[in-house]
């Protein structure tokens, strides 16, 4: 029932992002809502349920407006998994943590995606994606972030303390 | 001596989704002639939510983008209304051209270029992050829309299909840095390439294809109709800036597209002639 919850979130975020926000961009991008998830996921809820998030979100980003199956899933994985791994060492009661988390977790996403992007002949000068994608996109994050955070930490609250999902030796 | 184990495990399944993601990504980021049926199935799904979300969000966002932009629109506004003087003014001109045109047609026994068979279709989705130069249209196979159909709209050319689903398809958009079209100055009718450029997004980039090409900032360039793609005489975008190439003996221009591309909400495919 809550891996079900999490993709119809999941599903919203992609409709969001490919309906409304490109209408609304900021600097020439729009924010990353899947990102804003696995951050948050791998922030409250450790770095398994982070990296699931960013690659299930990552994956349905891809297929539904991207154009390589796989790219948005994996660095949108990776950023869960460190938010999840490097949140377990800091404290969680400061609202401004999750913000500065999402910041920085978006310029890993836009780096990673640029590299491996680039490296398939997708994108091109990083000097110019940094400008015109990844700084801007990074701030609107932020700015999402700050207006979506009592709604995350409340649906933190009704997934339940226990981090989900939970493996054994994980 | 478990827990190493465990460790070695869990450092190796995370490798193998990383090479799992990576090949699976270089895959799919060739030119594909059809998409997966994870893809089809889930854009067939998700179209009319994205479909409905985008219709039903058009006053929301006109109001918040009115509220954003209120001092840039007022400037806009008045620029428009000369815009709009200075076209009425033409499209008299236009309309006497076309007369006379009309007239040497008939005269020459040319037969009037036939109109190509169109359909107009509402732009659904797009790339969030603004990456990949991209647009997800309503219409799909089963309205005949196939791979490598020009779009277009009245301003100019827009791009072409590069996947379809049942009911959506992709646009690739000629500022994407992989896309190339054959065109050709209006004034001068040299003929030029036109390619999506990364340096500045959005815009251009004209190479000239021999080195005396007669090229001026303003000029317009139209599509060649070379390659197969794009028909003939669609307007492209103006000539913004010009520079030498590398060795001096060609070139390079930065065109502006003729397309508001941030503002797109409706394209024609052009289905047939």
């Amino acid at each position: 029932m809550k891996v079900l919850l999490i993709f119809l979130i999941l599903a919203a975020c992609v409709v969001l992002e490919a309906a409304f926000f490109p209408y609304l961009p900021l600097g020439g991008a729009g924010p990353s809502l899947i990102l804003i998830a696995a951050v948050l996921a791998g922030f409250f809820r450790g770095h398994v349920c982070g990296a699931l998030v960013g690659l299930a979100g990552g994956l349905l980003e891809d297929a539904v407006t991207g154009r390589a199956l796989g790219l948005s899933g994996l660095s949108k994985m990776i950023v869960g998994y460190m938010a999840g791994r490097v949140g377990e060492k800091v404290f969680k009661g400061n609202s401004i943590v999750p913000l500065v988390f999402v910041f920085i977790g978006a310029l890993i996403d836009g780096v990673i995606y640029f590299g491996v992007g680039s490296s398939f002949g997708l994108l091109g000068d990083f000097l110019a994606s940094l400008r015109h994608i990844i700084l801007p996109r990074a701030v609107y994050d932020v700015l999402v972030t700050g207006v979506l955070y009592r709604l995350t930490c409340r649906l933190n609250r009704y997934l339940g303390e226990e981090r989900l999902p939970r493996y054994r030796g994980i | 001596m478990r827990r190493e184990v465990f460790t070695n495990r869990k450092v190796l399944g995370g490798v193998f989704v990383i090479l799992a993601l990576i090949s699976l990504s270089f895959v799919t980021s060739r030119d594909r002639t059809r998409l997966t049926s994870a893809e089809c199935i889930l854009r067939d799904a998700l179209s009319p939510v994205i479909s409905f979300v985008a219709e039903s969000t058009r006053g929301c966002r006109d109001a918040i983008g009115a509220l954003l932009h209120a001092g840039s629109l007022r400037a806009e506004n008045e620029e428009l209304r000369m815009e709009l003087a200075r076209l009425q003014a033409e499209i008299l001109q236009l309309k006497e051209y076309q007369r006379e045109n009309e007239r040497l047609r008939k005269l020459l026994d040319f037969d009037a270029q036939a109109p190509y068979k169109m359909m107009a279709a509402r732009v659904i989705g797009r790339d969030p992050a603004n990456w990949l130069s991209v647009l997800i249209i309503n219409k799909g196979k089963k309205n005949g829309i196939q791979r490598n159909m020009a779009v277009v709209t009245f301003e100019g050319l827009v791009g072409r299909i590069i996947s379809v689903t049942n009911t959506t398809a992709t646009v690739l958009l000629i500022t994407d840095p992989k896309s190339a079209v054959g065109g050709v100055l209006d004034r001068s009718r040299d003929l030029v390439l036109v390619e999506g450029q990364t340096m500045d997004p959005g815009l251009l980039s004209v190479k000239a294809l021999t080195s005396d090409v007669d090229i001026r900032v303003g000029d317009s360039v139209i599509s060649s109709g070379y390659g197969g793609i794009f028909p003939k005489g669609i307007m492209i975008g103006r000539i913004s800036s010009i520079s030498e190439g590398k060795y001096r003996v060609s070139k390079r221009a930065v065109a502006e597209p003729a397309v508001d591309f941030a503002r797109l909400e409706e394209v024609l495919v052009i289905t047939g002639k």
